[in-house]
């Protein structure tokens, strides 16, 4: 057998692996309709991307809180891989740091990316992202080419948000819960933001929804809504973020904020869609270089053990 | 739009999507970027549709779009050493590598071209295009494939030692 035999047969292999889409993946642009708008169009040709195999970023959780620390340290870890012109969207990430990030990276002025991302007709946002950009802008490694414009870039982050939800059934799954997919978006957004690895996703996930489904209702109080509210980066709210009267402060106001809190990942959407079973209301980051989460529930007993945990924290 | 247009390429989209998907995931080796590349390729197809006469070069057209994006990366990339791979050569082989054994190697050192080095293969391998065709598809010299492609196959030897075992190339 020669190198060349070697290689057809892991051509002929490979091509196969992968189950192709279906056709009408490919058709599908804005929803409805079965033809693509031109803008949908435009986005899928503006950015190739490229060749990655398994380095696209999938670490489960947001850069910004990988790096447990000061405001600073939180900031770089947000920088992305970067090679030539290819560059790596962390889970997480906000649509700022996002708009930042490609500026910084194609060279061109923030305000025109700001632009393109408030126009969201033109992004093929599905409809029930009402317009707005923040949590649809799937992470990933993107390869930008120069000729295309912020719009198409934002657009084509947009498209692989939507395969992602054709993936894993987002619309369906969300019905099924009796939630809307906006509601699953932003719900995973936290779960994102609150989740220091991918293993503890779905808990996450549970306690927002024990929290939501409690009579009376409890308020969510993440302090990764409340920071993003105030803009800042952290994990920690202080005492005087607490205060602030911004919609997405969810120590103020009950329910879900008002939208999605960055842009979550694979893994934190289907957490959204499937969280764990158990009892549990809140957590507590045991530590924080691990990852470490203990989650509590609402017993007598279990308050007794987040008592002695939080005791045993502060002692240490 | 016009609507013998959009069910002509319906149609079309229906029956060799997933033809296309797979030799797009040859090229780029990662499935969202398989996809970007099909859909890349059908948009720009899409937007000469109609200047198409014929409707039987519609394949070619796409698959002419696809290569040349997928290529047009190495002329932007040629300083890139190498292409990231998942599988480290190392990993699988040894002096009694099995067939199996030899294309996992074979992938992981195929993973270290160039986009354009793993186009030409493809073509070649996997298309089973003739020198000839792949120089008027890409628009460059016979005699350019023909080194290219000599070249690529001394890469992968390179990248992957276990393939010199296979020694009778040629």
């Amino acid at each position: 057998m020669n190198i060349e035999d070697v290689l057809r047969d892991t051509l002929a292999d490979m091509a196969y692996e992968e189950p192709p889409p279906p056709p009408a993946r490919f058709l599908r642009g804005t929803g409805r309709r079965p033809w693509p708008h031109r803008a949908a169009l435009a986005a899928a040709a503006g950015v190739a991307v490229l060749v990655v195999g398994s380095t696209v970023t999938l670490q489960g959780m947001a850069g910004r809180q990988a790096v447990p620390g000061g405001p600073g340290e939180a900031v770089a870890s947000t920088e992305p891989h970067r090679a030539g012109d290819r560059v790596t969207m962390k889970e997480g990430l906000w649509l700022s740091d996002t708009v930042q990030l490609l500026a910084k990276h194609t060279g061109r002025p923030v305000a025109e990316f700001a632009r393109a991302a408030r126009n969201g007709a033109a992004l093929g946002l599905p409809a029930y992202a009402k317009g707005g950009p923040e949590g649809f802008l799937f992470p990933g490694t993107y390869d930008l080419s120069p000729s295309s414009s912020a719009e198409e870039i934002l657009a084509a982050m947009v498209t692989r948000f939507k395969r992602t939800a054709d993936d894993i059934h987002l619309e369906d799954a969300a019905r099924r819960l009796g939630r809307t997919p906006q509601e699953i978006v932003i719900i995973a957004s936290i779960i994102q933001a609150e989740s220091m690895d991918k293993q503890t996703m779905p808990k996450v996930a549970r306690v927002i929804y024990n929290r939501l489904k409690r009579k009376p209702p409890m308020r969510l109080q993440m302090d990764s809504t409340v920071l993003y509210g105030l803009g800042k980066h952290g994990i920690e709210a202080k005492l005087q973020d607490l205060k602030s009267r911004s919609k997405y402060n969810t120590y103020a106001f009950p329910g879900l904020p008002p939208g999605p809190i960055g842009n979550p990942g694979r893994d934190a959407l289907m957490a959204a869609l499937h969280p764990a079973t158990g009892p549990w209301l809140q957590y507590v980051l045991v530590d924080p270089k691990t990852g470490e989460t203990e989650f509590i529930g609402s017993s007598p007993a279990e308050m007794r053990k987040l008592h002695d945990l939080m005791e045993s924290l502060r002692g240490s | 739009m016009d609507p013998g247009f959009e069910a002509d390429f319906e149609e079309f989209v229906a029956d060799r999507s997933a033809a296309l998907f797979r030799t797009a995931y040859l090229l780029t080796g990662d499935r969202h970027a398989a996809e970007d590349l099909v859909q890349s390729a059908l948009t720009k197809t899409a937007a000469r549709w109609r200047g198409l006469r014929d409707r039987g070069a519609i394949e070619g057209y796409v698959r002419r779009a696809m290569y040349h994006e997928q290529v047009s990366w190495w002329r932007r990339r040629s300083r890139v050493a190498e292409v990231p791979t998942e599988w480290p050569p190392d990993r699988v082989g040894g002096e009694h590598a099995e067939a199996a054994d030899l294309r996992l190697v074979m992938r992981a050192a195929l993973a270290r071209l160039t986009p354009r080095q793993r186009t030409m293969l493809v073509l070649r391998y996997f298309e089973d295009l003739s020198e000839t065709e792949i120089a008027r598809l890409l628009g460059i010299r016979v005699g350019s494939v023909r080194s290219q492609i000599y070249r690529s196959l001394e890469r992968l030897k390179q990248a992957a030692p276990e393939l010199n075992a296979v020694r009778e190339f040629g």
